[in-house]
């Protein structure tokens, strides 16, 4: 009797979770297969850690887009964002190179969040269509990086050691780069799914008008969205900084299409309302490995570009094939209930 | 305390170009059964939204227990404890049956966070409670009709609504489905909540009812007790003048047959559906909402795929793929929403009435404006549209004066078969008697007509067959001298057999 | 009296009155900056440097106009232009070379097109974001690092020549003009279009092919952008996969100024025409007192949401009025 129901449950799971299952199965049948064509060059500790440190600003980036999208948008601002956030705790640090790292943890993603703000202001309030606006944004926060740096790079030497260590210390063996990923994807795991903050999120992405009569604020949910997401996007420019130990007007150029391909990857509908943080994470590792394993498997770097628009198209159409055989399916059923009937 | 739960005291609402509500009364005991009834049109919808704090009155006061309010918004109206179940149902379908209960007053545990156990445990014992099976974990969008119903009471029950707003619950539910939404909200009341049920199915409100509203016209016209009420009453209330006089319907020999379907199926949508017209006639179609009808003729016109069966048009066999397919070999289809589907609003009548047929004004120089132009100004004298003149935004004509410019578009194509879908859904009575005056001479001059309505009079006044559907079938066709409401709603709900061996 | 009232509100309302008033006031701003401001040269010379944008606005016009969006087309015309560089690179006739480019920029649209119309579930954000990567991704496959020269002998008559006096771009702007002027205002098409992006579904319902006009939109947007890269090749003399970053941003700015929106059915070429002169004469101007491309980049990205924000405003306001009555507590 138990046993069957656990049967039950656990069929129940895996149709539930089907999406993060493939994912899974994707990411373990890669990791295998290059593995094997690699004679053992992809599973050595020394990849993995640098696969892990890629990957954890990706994963990062991706929760806080995961939140945008889910409300409804997107945000091609964060690549922005990040180089901004970077450059300014850069340049904070080559200034004043007694300031403690904690404070440059907090200019970083004050900045993210005034950017996240302005972001929020102009598709929640100003209504904005969000591609358009945060493609402007993007530009004009690009711009502002050059006002402040007046083009100079932020290089090694201006930076301390210990600033340098976030990026190659660890923690119980773990790279500390990793733990602000963890830190994250467990934020990110509790605001989307147990906090109502985050429950109105999706409410808003399934349908706006609904969620007004629901009594939602819509407007300040978006906006908070956009915040939340520039903020994160802050702390990731700083990382950014630490791991390439380097600030310079174009870092992170682009990063926003890597995020947003994970994102879409991991299953995240891009018209608002559905996606799982666990299923970001998942996208977010598999690209990253991709981008980790095709230099190992010795595709040029030239067609990595290519590779990741595809990525995006492929999974996108995936996406719409799945759905489209979900709605067959569930008219076959209703068409079997009535015909019993 | 007042006698009255809930008193609307000379409402009024206006929207541009429209009086929605009339300085209307309305007032709700605790512990009863109220329905609403009018036809499509009649403001009912404008009045939950009221009372719903949706829309703002802009005239008349409002009492929540005896005390005046003044709503901003719903979440105002939900701390009176009102709570409404809309026609469109207002769900998340990729959000869990529990979150769709709970959005808005979600439980959270010590931590403050979302107490997900205890909510699925609620969600589970409410609908247990109202004798539901649905498993709370179910995404809402895997639900049917009727079961997102029940979730959407549940999520009234859940928030203590005290005042619970139905809007047309019954539309689109099967006989069975009915039964078990009455025996809910029958549960309610003995629990001493108080319904305001709107409908416009006799059905309904003798089966529920303790007393009954009427309004026409976005006006109040009266409130009866149950016992008091009679089915003349009630018709002449809702209708408001001789049924004759707003029929006009010609005496028309009929030619042969224009269109003709055969078996036609398509997956979860309908099932082996035949009919033909001919030439001059009108053919009703009727049928819940939901029950396919519009389904069926779209896929007819080629809007939609129909998986098997054949459509002759004139005995010829055809296949479209596309509605312009159609339109060329003189088939059209007047869609049921028109604001959606019929017209480009923010456009003048004259380039309306003109799309479908641009290439009549195609010349080297463009389009021939003042060709189009006449040609506006003909239809629209043709069709009485009241407007300053055919330079008018559509978006500023009244509901009827729209339709009539969506007619106007047909007619300016080279049709003989008309697919007239709910023509006078929510047009006021004076444009609804002209649209049925032009339908009855379109007759006269030849057109074929399917026209689907699910206002039992005027299928009844206008058809000459009424052919009834239920559940993507179509179940029986009656001849105009054998159809009466009774049977056709008996047909429709698919309970015939047992109501008129019952009944007789 | 009243009546000239109205008129006047009429034309106050018009976007296009509005815009000539921004043209008069960018021009004045410019010449009080600098002396060199209204030589003709340099005026001319500053056509061709803003004028290969001005070429593709007329495609992205259309596309918006249906209520999409393509931010692929800076990608197109580095696809096409290395194509055309990459095919002289090989040695086939020069006329071959062009006629290759016109085809992959037509095809690269044509496939945005394609998927947008078969799934239906897809927006054109996300469509358009992939293909842009992936365009200048394939740019990349072909070119690596290279840059590629040969083709600039033969292909500089287009940046450089004149034809009656106007720079050879100058004329196709124009050339183009008129004829989109004509499809989008006089034709069926043009109708259709803004009927498309008005309604969509009362479009279909009234029978207009809504899929082959969007696939037909699409193409041509990438023709556009094709041939503008061809422009953007001649001048540059070299063409490498790096080319026309973030062109998408400043076509879309100057057709959204010019009157079009993402959300559709809106937008007249008179008001597209000022839109590119504005954004063009603005980063001539700039140039001459040497502002900074990056600030430049700062000026047009607040334009565009400054220009995106004012059909808005009159509904954000109203909104906000109505919260504050609602705090308030009405009455």
């Amino acid at each position: 009797m138990t046993e069957n129901m656990d049967k039950q449950k656990i069929r129940h799971f895996l149709s539930d979770h089907s999406q993060e299952a493939a994912l899974v199965l994707i990411i373990l049948a890669v990791g295998t297969l290059v593995q094997l064509r690699t004679g053992g060059s992809f599973l050595t500790a020394s990849n993995l850690n640098e696969l892990m440190r890629e990957a954890s600003m990706l994963i990062m980036v991706s929760i806080g887009m995961m939140i945008v999208i889910v409300s409804g948008g997107i945000d091609l601002s964060v690549g922005s964002v990040m180089g901004l956030s970077g450059m300014i705790a850069a340049l904070v640090l080559r200034d004043h190179r007694q300031i403690p790292i904690a404070a440059l943890f907090l200019i970083a993603m004050g900045v993210g969040l005034i950017c996240g703000t302005i972001t929020g202001f102009v598709v929640a309030k100003l209504r904005i269509f969000p591609l358009i606006g945060t493609l402007g944004t993007c530009d004009i926060l690009r711009g502002v990086i050059y006002l402040f740096s007046k083009g100079e790079w932020v290089s090694q030497t201006d930076m301390t050691e210990n600033f340098l260590a976030i990026s190659t210390g660890t923690f119980l063996g773990i790279n500390y780069m990793v733990w602000f990923a963890v830190i994250v994807v467990v934020f990110g795991f509790v605001f989307m799914g147990h906090t109502r903050f985050g429950r109105h999120i999706y409410a808003v992405g399934n349908s706006e008008a609904n969620a007004r009569i629901s009594g939602i604020n819509t407007e300040r949910t978006k906006w908070a969205a956009y915040m939340l997401s520039g903020m994160i996007a802050g702390l990731a420019g700083l990382l950014w900084v630490c791991k390439y130990a380097c600030a310079q007007g174009t870092s992170a150029t682009g990063f926003e299409l890597n995020v947003i391909a994970s994102v879409v990857l991991g299953g995240v509908s891009i018209t608002g309302g559905s996606g799982t943080v666990t299923g970001v994470v998942l996208g977010s590792l598999l690209f990253g490995m991709l981008s980790n394993i095709l230099p190992l498997i010795q595709v040029s770097s030239f067609w990595q570009r290519a590779i990741r628009g595809a990525v995006i198209l492929i999974s996108v159409i995936i996406n719409a094939l799945v759905s489209r055989r979900a709605a067959r399916k569930a008219l076959e059923r209703r068409e079997q209930n009535e015909t019993n009937e | 305390m007042s006698e009255y739960v809930l008193e609307l005291r000379d409402i009024t609402k206006r929207f541009p170009g429209v009086v929605a509500l009339n300085h209307v009364q309305f007032r709700l005991k605790k512990g009863e059964i109220h329905a609403l009834m009018g036809e499509n049109g009649a403001g009912k919808s404008t009045l939950i939204k009221v009372i719903t704090g949706v829309h703002k009155p802009d005239e008349g006061q409002m009492l929540v227990n005896g005390e005046e309010v003044f709503f901003q918004n719903t979440n105002d109206s939900a701390a009176k404890s009102i709570a409404a179940i809309y026609q469109h149902s207002t769900t998340y379908v990729h959000l869990s049956v529990t979150e769709n209960i709970f959005i808005g007053h979600e439980l959270k545990n010590r931590f403050g966070l979302l107490d997900w156990q205890e909510m699925h445990r609620r969600a589970k014992e409410l609908l247990v409670s109202l004798g539901s099976g649905i498993d709370p974990h179910t995404l809402m969008g895997n639900l049917s009709v009727a079961e997102q119903q029940v979730v959407e009471i549940s999520k009234a029950v859940s928030a203590n609504a005290e005042i619970v707003i139905m809007d047309e619950p019954t539309a689109a539910l099967s006989k069975r489905e009915c039964e078990e939404l009455y025996r809910i909200t029958e549960q309610l009341r003995s629990e001493g909540k108080s319904i305001l049920f709107i409908s416009h199915r006799l059905e309904d409100m003798y089966r529920l009812a303790n007393s009954v509203t009427v309004f026409r016209d976005a006006s109040y016209i009266g409130t009866w007790s149950i016992e008091e009420v009679t089915n003349e009453i009630l018709v002449q209330a809702m209708v408001g003048r001789e049924i004759k006089d707003l029929y006009p319907k010609a005496k028309v020999t009929l030619g042969e047959t224009a269109l003709e379907v055969k078996g036609l199926s398509r997956t979860g949508y309908f099932r082996n559906v035949s009919f033909s017209v001919r030439k001059g006639e009108i053919l009703g179609l009727t049928g819940l909402v939901g029950a396919g009808r519009s389904e069926v003729c779209q896929a007819v016109c080629g809007l939609t795929p129909y998986d098997s069966g054949e459509v002759l048009l004139h005995g010829q066999s055809v296949r479209f793929t596309h509605p312009a397919q159609a339109m060329k070999k003189k088939l059209g289809y007047l869609p049921e929403d028109r604001q959606l589907q019929g017209l480009l609003l923010p456009w003048e009548i004259y380039q309306n009435e003109t799309l479908s047929s641009l290439e009549k004004y195609k010349s080297p120089a463009g389009i021939n404006k003042k060709k189009e132009c006449e040609d506006g100004e003909q239809l629209s004298a043709r069709l009485s549209v009241k407007d300053k003149n055919i330079f008018e935004k559509v978006s500023a004509l009244s509901g009827g004066n729209q339709q009539k410019v969506v007619l106007a578009k047909l007619l300016n194509m080279d049709l003989d078969v008309l697919i007239l879908d709910e023509p006078t859904k929510g047009v006021d009575v004076g444009a609804k008697s002209q649209i049925y005056a032009i339908m009855s001479e379109l007759a006269v001059s030849g057109y074929a007509i399917v026209l689907i309505s699910s206002e039992m009079p005027e299928i009844l006044a206008m058809s000459d067959r009424i052919a009834v559907m239920h559940e993507g079938t179509l179940v029986k066709i009656l001849d105009r001298q054998e159809a009466t409401q009774e049977k056709m709603l008996a047909y429709a709900m698919n309970s015939a057999d047992d109501m008129l061996k019952g009944g007789d | 009296m009243k009546q000239t009232n109205d008129k006047i509100k009429d034309l106050f309302s018009h976007w296009e009155t509005f815009l000539i008033l921004i043209f008069l006031l960018v021009n004045v701003i410019n010449i009080s900056l600098s002396p060199y401001y209204l030589n003709y040269n340099n005026v001319m010379n500053s056509m061709i440097n803003f004028m290969d944008k001005g070429l593709m606005v007329y495609g992205t016009m259309m596309v918006l106009i249906l209520g999409e969006i393509d931010i692929s087309i800076a990608s197109i015309i580095t696809l096409s232009g290395c194509i055309a560089g990459w095919a002289c690179e090989q040695r086939m006739p020069f006329m071959v070379c062009i006629l290759l480019a016109l085809a992959v920029g037509t095809l690269c649209g044509a496939f945005n097109g394609f998927l947008l119309v078969k799934f239906k579930e897809l927006n054109s954000t996300i469509v358009t974001l992939g293909t842009q990567i992936l365009f200048r991704g394939l740019a990349y496959m072909l070119l690596e690092d290279e840059s590629l020269k040969s083709y600039a002998k033969q292909l500089s008559g287009l940046a450089w020549d004149k034809v009656l006096g106007l720079p050879v771009i100058l004329f196709t702007f124009i050339l183009l003009t008129l004829f989109f002027a004509y499809v989008i205002h006089r034709t069926c098409f043009g109708r259709r279009l803004y009927a498309i992006g008005t309604n969509k579904t009362a479009s279909y319902f009234s029978g207009i092919y809504t899929d082959r006009i969007k696939l037909a939109v699409f193409s041509v947007n990438g023709l556009c952008a094709a041939f503008a890269g061809l422009f953007l090749a001649a001048k540059l003399a070299s063409v490498r996969a790096s080319i026309a970053q973030g062109f998408e941003m400043e076509v879309i700015a100057m057709a959204i100024l010019g009157g079009a929106s993402p959300s559709g059915g809106k937008g007249r070429v008179g008001g597209v025409i000022l839109g590119v002169f504005i954004i063009g004469l603005i980063r001539y101007g700039t140039g001459l007192v040497n502002i900074s491309s990056e600030t430049l980049k700062i000026i047009i990205g607040c334009l565009l949401i400054v220009v995106c924000a004012v059909p808005n405003l009159r509904q954000v306001l109203a909104d906000a009025k109505e919260a504050r009555r609602g705090r308030a507590g009405l009455l």
